[in-house]
């Protein structure tokens, strides 16, 4: 355990058939019944590989029932585990800065965005905007002073800047304490992220965001997942097709599935408005 | 007796070659599940809803968890 309600979980998946990439997620049978029923989509934290073994490290908040379960295994246990599905984080060979925005359990995709661009390019400036609702829900500050500069934030001021993760944003920017041009990557509530949105708007500079969504199968069979995307502004290329899109009869509207066609989406083509409509 | 029993069913006019057929909601349009199990081993596919026209479906939220199940409303 982390911290009073934030765990990890590493999981051996030496022999599996495919490598998962910063974004995706893998799902997790949380019980050893039918209850819960669906299993629990976990994104993908750190992958490390040593002397021909590779771990997978996941983590995750206890909320329910299906976490309190994990929380409970012991080393050794098998888990039923099906993955990694969905898309990921695209990190290109010309990004220098990137400014990493996340919200208490939001940092779990993001630290392995950090630390995949580092392995790339030693002279990444990262920037990491992370915190809470209280001082007392921060964890993984000194981990992730590792791959960058960290500003915390908490609502209540109760340590780093007092306020939230946009409000922290824009005063970074107006100070001029990030770089002039940067790419963002966050993981957080989607209020967050619609404001998010907003700014990269306002202030020119691109961005990744990772979404969650209530999911059924995590495969893209049961079609529960979608979120709205803007049609105008749909980013399409080789990581990210988007084979489970979704039209109105005209053609106006068009929804997404997170599970098939994210959880990664670029922060603009998200038609922030109708998600949280 | 030697060899596989016969599972093979009719429905109609229509053979089988077992009764197992995934009801339909379940198992999306079965391709999905391609990579998990061999869909040949199935006898039938009962897939979701076929529409003339493309429909964008329900509004998300589509579905709940609930104790043992899964309530759902998609709208395709």
């Amino acid at each position: 355990m982390l911290s009073n309600s934030y765990s990890k979980l590493t999981l051996d998946i030496s022999g599996a058939d495919n490598v998962p990439i910063s974004g995706q997620f893998y799902n997790v049978r949380c019980s050893e019944t039918k209850d819960p029923l669906l299993r629990r989509p976990f994104s993908v934290h750190r992958l490390i590989s040593r002397e021909g073994s590779v771990h997978l490290e996941i983590l995750y908040q206890v909320t329910g029932k299906g976490t309190e379960w994990l929380s409970r295994c012991q080393r050794g246990v098998h888990l039923d585990t099906i993955g990694p599905f969905g898309n990921g984080f695209i990190i290109e060979d010309d990004v220098t800065n990137v400014v990493l925005v996340a919200r208490g359990i939001g940092i779990a995709p993001l630290y392995t965005v950090g630390e995949a661009l580092l392995k790339k390019n030693k002279a990444i400036n990262a920037h990491i905007l992370m915190g809470a609702r209280i001082k007392g829900r921060l964890f993984y500050e000194e981990k992730c002073r590792e791959i960058g500069e960290v500003f915390l934030y908490t609502d209540d001021g109760s340590k780093g800047y007092c306020g939230k993760a946009p409000e922290l944003l824009v005063d970074l920017l107006e100070r001029k304490r990030l770089p002039e041009r940067f790419s963002l990557y966050a993981c957080g509530p989607a209020d967050m992220l619609r404001e998010l949105a907003d700014i990269s708007e306002r202030f020119g500079f691109p961005g990744q965001v990772a979404l969650e969504g209530h999911m059924g199968c995590g495969f893209g069979a049961c079609l529960s997942c979608v979120c709205p995307l803007r049609p105008e502004y749909i980013r399409r290329n080789e990581l990210w097709k988007k084979p489970a899109l979704q039209w109105s009869e005209d053609g106006s509207l068009v929804y997404s599935l997170i599970c098939k066609d994210g959880p990664i989406y670029d922060i603009r083509e998200v038609d922030w408005d109708e998600w949280l409509a | 007796m030697s060899g596989s029993p016969d599972l093979s069913v009719y429905i109609g006019p229509m053979k089988l070659k077992n009764p197992v057929m995934p009801a339909s909601g379940t198992f999306g349009y079965g391709q999905e599940y391609s990579e998990f199990i061999d869909l040949n081993r199935l006898g039938a596919i009962i897939v979701k809803t076929i529409t003339l026209k493309p429909r964008i479906g329900s509004y998300p939220h589509r579905s709940t968890e609930v104790a043992s199940g899964f309530l759902a409303n998609i709208g395709l």
